[in-house]
């Protein structure tokens, strides 16, 4: 099959996968244990994760700021005002949005997918479930609480860590870092937006991947590969387009 | 009397690869036909299609007076609720217990809980497992969990039951105890059976009926009897090795 077949292919699949997920909401009862699990499963469990790599991004990027200041203008005391709207608009929202997608899509593939070969899916649907309401549904309402709370966790975190390596590398005082006067409307806007697109998108990508899994072990690493792969891919481009739009809108 | 199932023309395609052609035939209230053949014949297809979980690409499945290939997912769920599966791999769930597995279609059915438990553990007695309701799918033996699959597709009593190999790796012992188990509840329910099996003296003993299907086609319909007396020696070699083999 050509590259253009399958990505139409995955594209249609995608289609129907979300238009299944939306009539859903508004049609099943929410299935209140499977929605728990989620939330513990998607949320909880990747705090840690999201928050570390967040610190650390955050930390780098304050440091290589800094350093390029300093070697370019001499001068460490813009770093924070010009690190808060990227901070809001960008590293927060994207870089979480790339961590969900990495840690909660495989998750959620390789556990749609391996309940697809093992027959779980015919067994659901014989039992008068829809796979869709039953199993992706609840994800898909958990990212959606969860992926915003990760990014003003992760927001908070990098804030911080740019802030302290920011004081000990080049003696930026916290009063002078946390200078959120180049942050305005637009820029939460666009974090809220990102958040609220990435949280609808990466469900929704990596279910259809699991949910579309073939064959048996093999079928399911390819489904887990590819809802890792196209739900960065569609945070990616999601991140450009809305960043675009409101960079229009402004 | 109107046939409960009716397969016409029934054809599948993987790809560009027929592994179905021309299947058809009629099934009627409480008979208990045997769907036998080598691996990969396309007996398990048939069952998907019957209960609609697979669309036939060509062809016309009624089932009570319903058709299914082209019947929208929501009038198969009305459907389904007539009808028991007894899938292959069990195809238990692993995020439930055995209690909350079996009572998983009652729930959905909307029985209230406590209904559904009782049930549900009247049919695990059934099966001999109202011991094992608190246990996890993966804490089951092979034989267990067939058990477990059964309880689950008898519990919503159906009017249909298909069984796909659902002796699959056991032992004769557990094998004739599952076999045992599908005769009692057709009899007692007045179900309609369809089974696929390799055990041939089992089948033989429940199933008044075969149909054995060879490259997707169906090679002979009839009685056991008249396939092992059959000029074709296809299907005579078919049942005279699969019965030699039980013994």
């Amino acid at each position: 099959m050509s590259l253009i077949a399958v990505i139409q292919q995955d594209l249609r699949s995608i289609a129907s996968t979300l238009s299944g997920t939306l009539t859903s909401l508004f049609k099943d009862p929410i299935e209140n244990k499977e929605l728990w699990s989620s939330l513990y499963q998607l949320g909880y469990r990747s705090v840690f994760f999201v928050l570390l790599t967040l610190g650390f991004l955050g930390a780098i990027m304050n440091l290589q700021t800094g350093y390029q200041a300093q070697r370019i203008l001499g001068d460490c005391a813009m770093v924070g005002e010009q690190m808060m709207p990227l901070l809001v608009r960008q590293l927060a929202p994207t870089l979480t949005g790339l961590m969900v997608a990495t840690r909660v899509g495989s998750g959620i593939a390789a556990e749609l997918g391996s309940m697809v070969v093992t027959e779980q899916v015919d067994a659901l649907r014989m039992c008068g479930a829809s796979p869709i309401g039953y199993l992706l549904k609840p994800r898909f309402l958990a990212c959606m609480v969860m992926v915003p709370a990760l990014t003003v966790f992760g927001g908070v975190i990098a804030f911080v860590a740019g802030l302290v390596v920011s004081g000990w590398v080049f003696g930026i005082q916290p009063a002078s870092y946390a200078c959120f006067d180049q942050v305005n409307r637009w820029d939460v806007w666009e974090c809220c937006i990102k958040a609220f697109v990435f949280s609808m998108v990466i469900p929704i990508v990596s279910g259809s991947a699991g949910l579309n899994a073939y064959g048996g072990s093999e079928g399911v690493g390819e489904a887990t590969t590819k809802a890792v792969v196209e739900s960065c891919l569609a945070v990616i481009m999601l991140d450009l387009l809305v960043g675009g739009v409101i960079f229009l809108l402004r | 009397m109107e046939p409960l199932i009716r397969v016409e023309d029934l054809c599948h395609r993987f790809d560009s690869k027929l592994v179905l052609s021309q299947i058809g035939f009629e099934l009627f209230q409480g008979e208990c036909l045997a769907l036998v053949g080598k691996g990969g014949a396309g007996k398990s297809l048939i069952l998907k299609m019957i209960c609609g979980l697979l669309r036939p690409s060509s062809g016309r499945v009624y089932v009570f007076d319903q058709e299914i290939a082209h019947a929208s997912e929501a009038s198969l769920f009305a459907l389904r609720k007539q009808i028991g599966f007894v899938f292959q791999n069990n195809a238990l769930f692993d995020a439930l217990t055995v209690i909350e597995n079996v009572k998983f279609p009652l729930i959905r059915a909307g029985l209230n809980d406590g209904e559904a438990t009782r049930q549900a553990l009247g049919c695990l007695a059934q099966v001999g497992l109202e011991q094992a309701a608190s246990k996890w799918p993966n804490a089951l033996s092979g034989g267990m969990k067939k058990r477990v699959c059964l309880a689950r597709a008898l519990v919503s009593k159906p009017k249909l039951l298909l069984c796909d190999d659902p002796t699959a790796g056991l032992d004769p012992v557990t094998t004739q105890r599952i076999f045992r188990l599908i005769g009692e509840t057709q009899r007692q329910l007045s179900a309609t059976v369809i089974l696929v099996s390799h055990e041939i003296s089992a089948l033989r003993q429940l199933c008044e009926r075969m149909l054995l299907i060879d490259g997707g086609q169906v090679l002979f319909d009839g009685s056991f009897e008249q396939g092992r007396l059959c000029s074709d020696d296809r299907v005579s070699g078919f049942l005279n090795r699969g019965m030699s083999a039980c013994f």
